[in-house]
């Protein structure tokens, strides 16, 4: 079977370095290249804490990695350094990389790897839509050659991990998310509530440290990340690792079609998805929003990524 | 002395016309390359007006790329009534030999920028998605610029709505992305300068007569015709030209005053959407206020921007190309 061919737009964040681990390491993808994106973090830290990630898993020469946008399209960055740490990628210990990304931005990247590819690519955010979005704007010629945009973001009940209705990607530029939910691509939706139901236990993180090189470094990374977790009594979920899973084996999630748009004019709601799931809508089902996860298949998939790396 | 290398980013638009025209007319002047923008019409009408005029004017070798069809994010919204459902008041060009090149307008922008080493000037005369899209795509383009003219907003009253100017309306995110991107100079020449050159029909016959009474005078004459009687039905009697101020004032520095201020651009707001709100400094600082960002056009000296206007339609009017 062809591999799938995907570009995975990031800031790391661990999450996101474990998002990055699996695609890796599954045959079912191809990453043609990586792009970061300011949003958990600086664009200086998360491409930094990127190719820090590939460094440990000794690919930084197989994958091209590009800078994105340094704030969103409109606001000021605000970056989470309570969940992240002050690195965005506190933790494991990693010395800095000595690959460097490659000499054009984010949105050339993109262009070139769409352009040279004879199928189409899929677009995986796993951080703020601002790369994406400004990839979109400047290239409508190629929209037709996306085949889908999979992301971690948004929520389509109450939101709040950006603010009490928005989650943090979207919040932190909503007019970019906006671009890419208008775009007319078609869009997978792992909005905040589905991710958390993704989620490892402490035995899990146990096995994973045993495992190998990589699985220490999933481990550390999850030491740290389980910190914020435990002080707000929430699961320790890997929300950005479900974009990529769906990407893997779709069937571990369980999905519904429906209209999403992304307000940027509301007060309260900057960020908001909203999302129609009343049956007698007439909008057009733009996103297939992602309800439910098999937690225990989502686990194992992960533990199955990380056991590539003992070979 | 070298001539200025600029780009006009445009949606004729009748008064772009008259902008292009002192454009081709000027010897300071060097038009590298000319970007449509969705407008005052649609895109496709726009474009083809753009390739028109340059073959008109006989403006050879300037590129023209393909630009933006609708705003970054909000519905799109055309100015028909204002410039005709062709956007030339029904006035038929010769139709152009010569179409757009694919390649993008903010990828022209960012070559030509480039190329100008520092020195390129941009007048931006629709609404601001070409220039938004080439600062998001090239973070290191503002600082390649050396100067923005923008037709837009105004410091006071609007057209589309009580505080909004249809060029800036039609795009509000656009603008504030560019207005706030860090290119040094961005001089933004609103209606409150553009109403300072409100002349009545009659005084705009004289000021165009220099266009004589070959191919150019009759193009000229039908477009001042129809702006009459759409000025008329709206019960005006006076009508300006906005966009061709800019480009005079591209090779004139003696031509506006300015003041530089804080301006921002509203993008919420149901009742002042698209509002260029200006940061004055009356005394009156209940919002926080940024640094200087644009540079806000005061007073026109109106005698010099109608010699310009006369003299570049005389030398244009042995040049048309029927």
């Amino acid at each position: 079977m062809n591999r799938i061919p995907v570009m995975i737009d990031c800031d790391p964040g661990h999450d996101d370095a474990i998002a990055l681990i699996m695609a890796l390491a599954s045959d079912k993808l191809d990453v043609r290249c990586i792009t970061t994106v300011a949003g958990n973090n600086t664009l200086e830290n998360t491409t930094k804490n990127c190719l820090k990630v590939l460094t440990v898993l000794g690919k930084e020469h197989d994958v091209p990695v590009a800078m994105g946008l340094d704030h969103p399209m409109f606001k000021p960055l605000r970056i989470s350094k309570s969940v992240h740490g002050e690195s965005g990628m506190d933790g494991p210990v990693v010395p800095d990389p000595v690959v460097k990304p490659v000499d054009m931005n984010a949105v050339q990247l993109m262009e070139k790897v769409v352009r040279e590819s004879e199928e189409r690519v899929t677009i995986v955010p796993i951080g703020p839509l601002t790369n994406v979005g400004t990839f979109l704007l400047a290239n409508p010629d190629l929209k037709p050659k996306i085949e889908r945009i999979c992301l971690m973001g948004g929520s389509s009940l109450i939101g709040n991990s950006g603010s009490a209705t928005a989650e943090f990607n979207i919040f932190q530029d909503a007019e970019a998310a906006n671009v890419v939910f208008s775009s007319g691509i078609p869009i997978v939706m792992h909005d905040i509530e589905s991710t958390r139901k993704a989620f490892v236990e402490e035995k899990d993180i146990e096995e994973l440290r045993g495992m190998n090189h990589v699985g220490k470094f999933v481990a550390e990374l999850m030491d740290f990340f389980t910190l914020y977790s435990k002080q707000h009594n929430l699961t320790f979920s890997i929300h950005d690792a479900c974009a990529v899973s769906w990407l893997i084996d779709p069937s571990i999630f369980i999905s519904t079609f429906a209209n999403v748009t992304v307000d940027i004019v509301g007060e309260k709601t900057y960020g908001c998805t909203v999302t129609d799931f009343r049956a007698n809508s007439t909008l057009p089902k733009n996103t297939e929003v992602v309800l439910n996860v098999h937690r225990e298949r989502f686990v194992q998939l992960l533990k199955d990524c990380v056991k590539q790396y003992s070979k | 002395m070298h001539k200025i290398p600029v780009i006009i980013d445009t949606d004729p638009g009748i008064d772009d016309f008259f902008a292009l025209a002192v454009a081709a007319a000027s010897d300071k002047l060097d038009i590298r390359a000319i970007t449509p923008v969705a407008g005052n019409q649609t895109y496709e009408k726009v474009c083809r007006n753009v390739e028109n005029i340059r073959q008109l004017f006989r403006m050879d070798g300037v590129r023209i790329a393909t630009g933006a069809k609708c705003p970054l994010v909000s519905a799109q919204r055309t100015a028909g009534n204002v410039h005709g459902e062709d956007g030339l008041g029904g006035v038929i060009l010769p139709k152009a030999q010569q179409k757009a090149e694919s390649t993008y307008a903010w990828d022209v922008i960012y070559e030509e920028a480039k190329r100008a080493q520092g020195r390129l000037q941009i007048a931006a005369l629709g609404p601001l998605t070409n220039i938004a899209i080439a600062v998001l795509k090239y973070p290191d383009l503002p600082s390649m610029i050396d100067k923005l003219f923008v037709m837009g907003g105004t410091n006071g009253f609007g057209n589309v709505s009580p505080y909004a100017e249809f060029n800036i309306w039609a795009d509000p995110h656009a603008a504030d992305i560019v207005f706030c991107c860090g290119i040094k100079t961005v001089n933004m020449v609103g209606l409150n300068l553009t109403r300072q050159a409100i002349l009545d029909i009659p005084e705009y016959r004289r000021v165009f007569s220099a266009a004589g009474d070959g191919p150019l005078g009759k193009i000229v004459t039908q477009l001042i015709d129809y702006l009459g009687t759409r000025a008329h039905g709206l019960g005006n009697t006076a009508m300006t030209l906005h966009d061709a101020i800019v480009t005079a004032a591209m090779s004139d520095d003696k031509l506006i005053t300015y003041f530089p201020s804080y301006v921002r651009v509203e993008c919420q707001s149901e009742n002042a959407f698209g509002q260029t709100v200006v940061f004055a400094g009356n005394g009156n600082r209940v919002l926080e206020q940024g640094e200087p960002n644009v540079n806000v056009a005061d007073t026109l000296d109106l005698e010099r921007f109608k010699s310009t206007l006369s003299a570049s339609l005389e030398k244009l009017k042995g040049r048309v190309a029927l």
